[in-house]
């Protein structure tokens, strides 16, 4: 017999769906995944470009081909050429370090956003999901009246207070995104919630078991959460550029795409080149992005993916016979 | 309560209801009704049924009878309009009394469809293991030996015990299973804690016949090993119900019509709906 | 077509000259010879081969994902577009190409009426018994709306629908109401072949009991054959005279339904046999144990 105490410990861990029976460790079931994306030419595409952004975000922290503040007051809006391969801007800086920077930047947005529009986003729909009706209803009314602001006038409505920082460029992104994705994740969360798996889970415990097992935590919103996220994270870019032109964006000093497209597009008939990297750089990182999403739903979704289930199912062999054997 | 008991008079008391055993589960005057207020349909008046420990009561009728609502109220899913169910003599009241989290942690519920009862995400070892888990989480006392190990041996076990081999199951999909071997799942989840008394609802009415054998021997096995547990089975199909019940209760239009020992209530139906179900299953 | 396995041969062989004679005395409805079926490489259907003729009842029977629904599906052309047909299918007297779907479309409603398992779902939520039982008769035939009503008026009362429920929607028919209404559906162009998918499953014993002697007894009066699926063999004896019994895609026994009852040959029918023996209620044990 064990302690209490003991058994506390225990319900902790399979709280957090550590090892349990039939559970495939979580390295295994990551490299099926992402094989089965690899697999996939679309996946494929995505995972190339995910790398490379975060490669590039990474190394321009210890390197790029020049500092950020490097001007050749000489070479304004030169075109690529071994010195600078991607050209000068007009104020004669490097493009491929700013955009190498600005990277950096990208990635950081594009993370807060999609935590921001997680949390954001879960917590309204635990709301128009709830079980008193009242909450549930009010709930719907002002997610239906806040999904009406748009991304633009919200981050001039923080600018306003806050000045021009990513912090706003995140806040109004995960609002709205955030918003959206209650939205569109509601009718699944409460299918899940009226569906016989919860009900079989709830008549097995109580209060705290529901919580546990609560619809939110219910895996058949998963292939939701995947697309919306990864939507939210490609949309955030093109909203930093759009806000960074606008004025209310990141503020000049600091590398983004957004920035270097907003210094470029100025002279764009001119000197039409120096428009292309920033923007061939925003096109493939939010296509990737998109098709990130319908490719984690079609691969990590073991309904969707055979591969999982076939390790799955080898794990649930395996176990027994090491067990057998030790 | 009031002159509902008329007709069924007769066996309201049966042999089998008298004899034996502790009352685990007790219904009185269950009422209940649904719908708007325009359309309102009047789904249980006046129920009470007993559950004995050790027995198996199956409760049959047709659809609309109200035997699953019936059943669904005894075992705290649903709430009635009046009356009282009692558990081990405790009034159930409300979803956080004491006593219907003691009904939670010592009943096992199969619900009719395996593959919505199932989480289709997760595998089968690990919705069976969701039963301990929860067991785990709420009561240290229930299981004894320690870590993984433990929950994966109960898990086994289940599998072992309603037929299905558990290196092949553990890790299988409700998806890649037959209607018979996933219900079988559900079965093994409901009795992986080792309740003392299990609700069956119409555990056969999703899946074809072969299925439904191998779930009958599943039930069969179940009874066998665990003769003290209560079983409360909700059917239409009277060939199993003859194969597995000690007691039957008949249910038509939300009254009883009559109750009697199994083989008594068969050979010898007393209300004319009694006979008319005896009739259409034997073809 | 791929006809490989010599074994097999034999077998479908063996089947045809079971069902020859039959087919010799009756007009033909329904003619499938050497359907193969494949969807994403996987074979639902292999070589089946079966006739119905004028007034017959044919079963069949198999378990659940033995290529009872496919066979369905391939014979009315509803399979997906993915899937690759092999085989003839003549259809009262059209030879049919997979894929033509003008021409199944042509003979679905009008030369072949379907009831489906599952009434809630088969019935469309926003239209009337009346428009929804009146729907085939709109798309194949060109009637004034007060003939159109007459004649469901008529259907609604062979099926034993009560006139004040025509204007109901299924959503407040019963379970037993609704079936009613979908035979009613299958039935109202007077097709020569009904085909029944689980017309049954999702009813109690006594409704069901009450909708297949409906169905029999209008197939009968409207002297159409029927092609009856289910994977109930009690259901089956009642309904049917002749069956045949599916299992991984290949028709694997056919014959007469209680001698087949009473006889299985393949141990696979025998052990849906037993497995429908077992679970059938035995009060009378002279009804069961022949």
């Amino acid at each position: 017999m064990t302690s209490v105490s003991d058994d506390g410990k225990r319900s902790k861990r399979f709280g957090r769906g550590g090892h349990t029976t039939g559970n495939v460790p979580l390295r295994m079931r990551f490299g099926v995944i992402i094989r089965s994306m690899w697999h996939q030419s679309v996946g494929r595409f995505a995972l190339i470009v995910m790398a490379c952004w975060i490669a590039v975000s990474l190394l321009s922290l210890f390197w790029t081909p020049y500092p950020l503040l490097y001007t050749d007051g000489g070479h304004a809006w030169a075109a690529p050429s071994a010195a600078h391969p991607l050209g000068t801007d007009g104020v004669g800086a490097d493009v491929l370090s700013w955009l190498m920077a600005g990277s950096r930047t990208n990635l950081v947005i594009a993370l807060l956003t999609m935590l921001v529009s997680a949390v954001i986003g879960l917590a309204c729909t635990a709301v128009m999901i709830s079980g008193r009706r009242a909450l549930a209803s009010a709930g719907v009314v002002v997610v239906d009246a806040l999904i009406a602001i748009p991304t633009v006038l919200l981050a001039l409505l923080f600018a306003v207070p806050f000045g021009t920082s990513i912090s706003v460029i995140v806040a109004a992104c995960g609002m709205t995104y955030g918003l959206n994705m209650a939205r569109i994740v509601k009718p699944s969360a409460s299918l899940a919630a009226r569906s016989a798996y919860v009900e079989a889970a709830r008549a097995m415990g109580g209060e705290r078991v529901a919580r546990v097992f609560s619809p939110i935590s219910c895996p058949r919103l998963s292939p939701v959460l995947a697309v919306q996220l990864s939507m939210s994270a490609g949309t955030s870019i093109l909203a930093e550029a759009g806000l960074t032109y606008l004025g209310v964006g990141v503020p000049s000093g600091v590398p983004s795409w957004g920035h270097t497209l907003t210094t470029s597009v100025r002279l764009i008939s001119v000197y039409p080149l120096t428009v292309l990297w920033p923007g061939l750089t925003v096109t493939l990182v939010v296509t990737a992005l998109y098709l990130l999403g319908d490719t984690i739903r079609d691969c990590a979704d073991p309904l969707a993916n055979v591969e999982l289930r076939k390790l799955a199912a080898a794990v649930g062999r395996q176990t027994h016979n090491t067990g057998a054997d030790a | 309560m009031r002159e509902t008991n008329e007709q069924t008079a007769t066996r309201k008391r049966g042999p089998a209801e008298a004899s034996g055993g502790t009352v685990l589960l007790a219904a009185r005057g269950i009422c209940k009704s649904f719908g708007t207020r325009a359309h309102r349909v009047q789904a249980l008046r006046d129920v009470d049924m007993d559950v004995r420990e050790g027995e198996c009561v199956a409760v049959i009728g047709g659809s609309g009878s109200g035997k699953t609502t019936l059943t669904r109220i005894m075992f705290g899913l649903d709430t009635a309009d009046a009356g009282t169910v009692r558990y081990r003599g405790g009034l159930l009241a409300g979803p956080r009394s004491a006593v219907m989290r003691q009904l939670r942690l010592e009943s096992g519920i199969v619900f009719q469809n395996p593959f919505t009862s199932l989480d289709p995400r997760w595998s089968a070892g690990r919705s069976i293991a969701e039963g301990l888990v929860v067991h785990a989480a709420r009561s240290g006392r229930r299981h004894s030996a320690g870590g993984g190990e433990a929950i994966d041996a109960a898990v086994r076990g289940a599998l072992a015990m309603v037929g299905l081999d558990p290196d092949e199951f553990i890790g299988r999909y409700p998806v890649d299973m037959s209607g018979g071997q996933a219900q079988r799942v559900a079965i093994a989840r409901a009795m992986v804690a080792q309740p003392r008394i299990m609700l069956a609802d119409e555990p056969m009415s999703a899946v074809d016949v072969s299925g439904r054998v191998q779930i009958l021997d599943a039930l069969t096995e179940i009874r066998r090993r665990q003769p003290h547990m209560a079983m409360v089975i909700v059917s239409h199909d009277l060939g199993v119900v003859q194969q597995l019940a000690d007691r039957i209760v008949v249910l038509h239009d939300g009254r009883i019509e009559e109750t009697g020992a199994t083989g008594d209530l068969l050979a010898n139906p007393q209300s004319a709906y009694t006979k008319q179900l005896i009739a259409a299953a034997a073809w | 077509m791929n006809r490989t396995d010599m074994a097999q041969d034999a077998m479908t062989q063996d089947v045809d000259a079971a069902t020859r004679p039959q087919l010799a005395t009756s007009g033909e409805i329904l003619h499938v010879r050497d359907l193969s079926v494949q969807i994403a490489d996987k074979t639902v259907l292999n070589d089946v081969t079966l006739d119905i003729g004028a007034n017959e009842r044919v079963g069949l029977i198999g378990a659940s994902g033995s290529g009872k629904s496919m066979l369905v599906k391939a014979i009315t052309g509803l399979l997906p577009r993915a899937a690759r047909v092999d085989g003839d299918i003549t259809m009262g007297g059209t030879q049919l190409q997979a894929g033509d779907d003008a021409a199944f479309a042509a003979l679905r409603g009008r030369y072949v009426g379907l009831v489906f398992q599952n009434p809630g779902a088969a019935l469309n939520p926003v239209l009337s018994v009346e428009q929804q039982v009146g729907l085939p008769l709109r798309l194949h035939y060109d009637l004034d709306a007060g003939e159109r009503r007459d004649r469901v008026m008529t259907m609604l009362e062979r099926v034993g629908l009560p006139a004040s429920l025509a204007g109901s929607y299924p959503h407040e028919l019963s379970g037993g109401q609704q079936q009613r209404a979908g035979i009613a559906t299958a039935l109202i162009t007077s097709p020569r072949l009904i085909i029944a998918d689980e017309p049954t499953t999702a009813l109690d014993a006594i409704v069901q009991r009450s909708i297949i002697d409906l169905l029999v007894s209008l197939v009968e009066s409207a002297g159409a054959s029927m092609l009856f699926i289910t994977h109930d063999f009690a259901v089956l004896s009642r309904a049917t005279t002749r069956c045949m019994v599916i299992d991984r895609g290949r028709i694997i026994e056919t014959g007469d339904t209680t001698a087949l009852l009473r006889d299985p040959r393949e141990p696979q029918t025998r052990s849906l046999v037993n497995a429908a023996k077992t679970l059938t209620l035995n009060v009378n044990p002279e009804h069961h144990h022949a």
